[in-house]
């Protein structure tokens, strides 16, 4: 089994996010999670990228129980699980170069590493991955002058550069129009199918789960309401699991602006 | 199908840079004579703890501490009163040169030539007030006027005077001008336009700066005691001299407090100004203060005989200035910029390590401790670091370099650990969930955001170094202020008078630079 929950549940801050989750996906299974928004589906995601820490039950995930684990083997796990996220965690300033190639820091020795940054020379393997995504021309520019779309597929980018046996991601596509979604999905089946990774994707668009992926999986309320082959999924599935749903407004803080005043004087 | 490996398009600016950069730093240890290694020498580390022992344990004494709590009310006054002489001499040197209230920016008519003249000239008066640092001011003045805070106050007063004129000028500029102009239309006179269009919109900004420059004031008028005029400063100079390690502790502490004190209460007033009780407040509570500085610094200026007619004899002693030394005064300027160079660099080595627990990355104990030692860093001023360091490592340019370290070590500190928390988090910890080490991930996911931020920073920070390079001299830590200080020392006054010219050539082709460096960055 390349992930295994065993009842799991989480808890943040006193409030139940995600209750007796059992799930298991082969090595090389792909699935998409679908479901309203605030379901849990992130959270579920982050918790098979070991960024959370379960509350209650057991997981496994490529053979190991990650909580179980030294510091050194969890760093060494995690470098063979890769995560998607909605917004491309990239710094604003970075070269894409640098970008795709952070992908590959639990792989490689800290100096190299450093050195670099400062003289990259081993950009073939980038540059792969870059041609991709359809970015090859990028690699020497910086994050903050492309676009949205392409600022996303970078993330992928560095995903493919990784080359992980358990893939995840958090709604890779939401910020694509739909031509690019699509052929971002096809790439990311592609790309696990010829490495044999396995894939748990979670995604807005039923349409798109329906279309690439053999396995559904809806949540609902921080819990799974059903696990079945698409050609099970009925439309009266996806009604049930989306019944009553009201749109919400997501609100972000403004960053905080650091005063120039301090610096005289 | 592997491509070949592309190479850097920007690798070789990149290198020149970095080149340039060493190849300028190199020469400055041995211009300063700074020798980083004898830091890493045991002897040298058990010279200093010996010498920072004779610093304790603090002195108690109930006269000593009467004397700290009389030149502590000094200090205040003097800032104080300094502070609403400038304003007095900033306004309308404001009014007369912004150009918010020419009458060609508000209603189009043909300029002046002569009252463009004038606003030129007078706007040269304000770049020499301004240029002149407040110290080498205040210098002057106690030649002048005698010892005591006459001099302070004159020389705060003066520098500020330019500063503030030149600041206030730019925020009537800053403001939308519609309204001004909207009035002088409607046959408004330029003092209506002022009251009634400009100022209700910038008092907020004018008052804001204000007081953030008479906490500076306060930094500022604490240390000129160095140089005889008045307040806890001239209790520190002495016990400097005396070597009386543990007056020195209590007076750095006093200073602390002080520096603190006057920050707090300009922060609590600045965030006050929004509301409009605090904005009629303010300008009251100032008044009495200034009432209540004069009050108690009166029986001082009295008694010290104050004689305009010295001034003028004492003015006419420095022309012409000496021709003479252009070497002398090369070599000063480049000492001057070594050390500000090389005071900038440590600084920013020692800021980016300190910053890292300043920011809360190794839990809170150390990030308490680390935020304790960079506020001592950069509330001791950089001249009073200078007068310590001259103690340690004796006179000359290396003790500069040591004082600047210091002081630009707690001040970029700061500003980096700022930086590292308004940044975002999120790459770094995707980088860490993809199995990168600390390290990596921080190099990664974080540096490239804070980076940028990091070195304009410190780019303007050297700029304001290169302006205290020239004044560590007077307490014998290099560079031109310590040619000064002994040319007037030794009544040279025409040599005194080219070192200040070069001190305000050095000043303004480093504000114009950085101007222009600003402008091009964007």
């Amino acid at each position: 089994m390349s992930l295994q929950f065993d009842s799991v549940s989480l808890q943040l801050g006193g409030t139940d996010i995600l209750r007796d989750i059992s799930l298991s996906l082969a090595q090389g299974e792909q699935a998409a999670l679908i479901g309203p928004s605030g379901a849990g589906k992130t959270s579920l995601l982050l918790l098979a990228a070991t960024r959370y820490r379960p509350s209650h039950g057991n997981l496994n995930l490529l053979g190991d129980n990650p909580w179980h684990l030294s510091p050194r083997w969890l760093a060494g796990l995690r470098s063979r699980i890769g995560m998607i996220y909605q917004a491309a965690p990239l710094p604003a300033r970075q070269r894409v170069v640098h970008a795709v190639a952070a992908g590959r820091l639990g792989q490689m020795s800290g100096w190299s590493a450093l050195r670099q940054l400062l003289w990259p020379d081993d950009t073939a393997a980038i540059l792969d991955n870059l041609q991709r995504v359809a970015l090859a021309d990028k690699l020497w520019q910086r994050c903050d002058q492309l676009s949205g779309g392409q600022r996303q597929r970078v993330g992928i980018a560095r995903v493919l550069h990784q080359r992980p046996a358990l893939m995840l991601a958090d709604e890779p596509v939401a910020a694509l129009d739909p031509r690019l979604a699509d052929d971002t999905i096809r790439l990311l089946c592609e790309e696990a199918s010829t490495h044999q990774s396995t894939l748990l994707v979670s995604l807005h668009s039923v349409e798109l789960a329906l279309a690439y992926f053999p396995r559904i999986i809806g949540v609902r309320d921080g819990q799974i309401m059903f696990d079945l082959p698409r050609e099970q999924v009925h439309p009266g599935v996806v009604s049930a699991l989306y019944a009553g749903e009201r749109l919400r407004e997501p609100a972000e803080p403004p960053a905080p602006a650091a005063s120039r005043q301090d610096l005289r004087c | 199908m592997l491509s070949s490996h592309p190479r850097d398009p920007a690798r070789w600016p990149r290198l020149l840079t970095l080149l340039l950069c060493l190849a300028l730093l190199a020469p400055s240890f041995s211009l300063t004579q700074f020798n980083p290694a004898t830091l890493a020498n045991p002897d040298s580390w058990r010279t200093m703890a010996g010498f920072v022992a004779g610093f304790f344990p603090m002195a108690l004494q109930a006269d000593f501490l009467r004397d700290v709590a009389r030149e502590t009310i000094t200090t205040l006054a003097s800032a104080t009163a300094g502070i609403a002489l400038a304003m007095l001499l900033g306004t309308p040197l404001a009014l007369a040169t912004s150009h918010a209230l020419q009458r060609h920016v508000l209603g189009g008519e043909r300029p002046a030539r002569l009252t463009g003249w004038l606003a030129s000239l007078l706007r040269g008066l304000m770049v020499i007030l301004r240029g002149i640092p407040e110290i080498v001011w205040a210098l002057l003045l106690v030649r002048a006027v005698g010892l005591g805070s006459l001099p302070a106050v004159l020389a705060i007063g003066l520098a500020y005077g330019g500063m503030l004129a030149k600041v206030y000028a730019e925020i009537l500029e800053s403001q939308t001008p519609g309204l001004a102009s909207a009035l002088h239309l409607q046959g408004a006179s330029r003092w209506q336009c002022l009251l009634y269009g400009l100022w209700p919109q910038a008092l907020p900004e004018l008052l804001s700066y204000s007081v953030y420059r008479w906490e500076c004031a306060i930094r500022a008028s604490a240390v000129m005691g160095f140089v005889g005029a008045g307040g806890v400063g001239q209790l520190l100079d002495t016990s400097l001299k005396m070597l009386n390690g543990g007056e020195v502790s209590t007076l750095l502490l006093v200073f602390l407090l002080l520096v603190s004190l006057s920050e707090g209460i300009s922060l609590l007033s600045r965030r006050a100004l929004g509301s409009v009780t605090a904005t009629r407040m303010l300008p009251a509570l100032g008044l009495l203060a200034v009432a209540a500085s004069v009050l108690w610094l009166w029986p001082g200026w009295r008694d010290s005989g104050f004689d305009s007619s010295a001034i003028v004899r004492f003015a006419r002693d420095f022309f012409p200035p000496a021709s003479d030394m252009l070497t002398d005064i090369a070599h000063g300027m480049v000492e001057t910029l070594a050390m500000s160079g090389l005071g900038s660099v440590l600084a920013f080595m020692a800021g980016a390590v300190l910053a890292m627990p300043a920011a809360g990355r190794f839990g809170t104990a150390a990030k308490w401790l680390s935020r304790l030692l960079l506020n001592v860093l950069r509330g001791v001023p950089d001249l009073l670091w200078a007068s310590i360091a001259v103690l340690a490592v004796g006179l000359g340019p290396a003790a500069g370099v040591l004082a600047l370290a210091l002081h630009t070590t707690g001040v970029l500190g700061r500003l980096f650990a700022e930086t590292l928390e308004n940044a975002d988090p999120e790459p770094e910890l995707a980088l860490q969930q993809a199995g990168a080490g600390r390290l990596l991930a921080f190099a990664y996911g974080q540096l490239p955001t804070v980076f940028s931020q990091w070195l304009a920073y410190t780019l303007y920070r050297w700029e304001n170094n290169i302006r205290s390079a020239t004044v560590l001299g007077i307490v014998g830590a290099g560079g031109l202020g310590q040619q000064l200080y002994l040319a007037l020392s030794l009544f040279q006054q025409h040599r005194a008078a080219s070192l200040i010219i070069a001190m305000l050539l050095l000043s303004w082709a480093v504000e114009q630079l950085s101007r222009y460096c600003r402008q091009r960055m964007g």
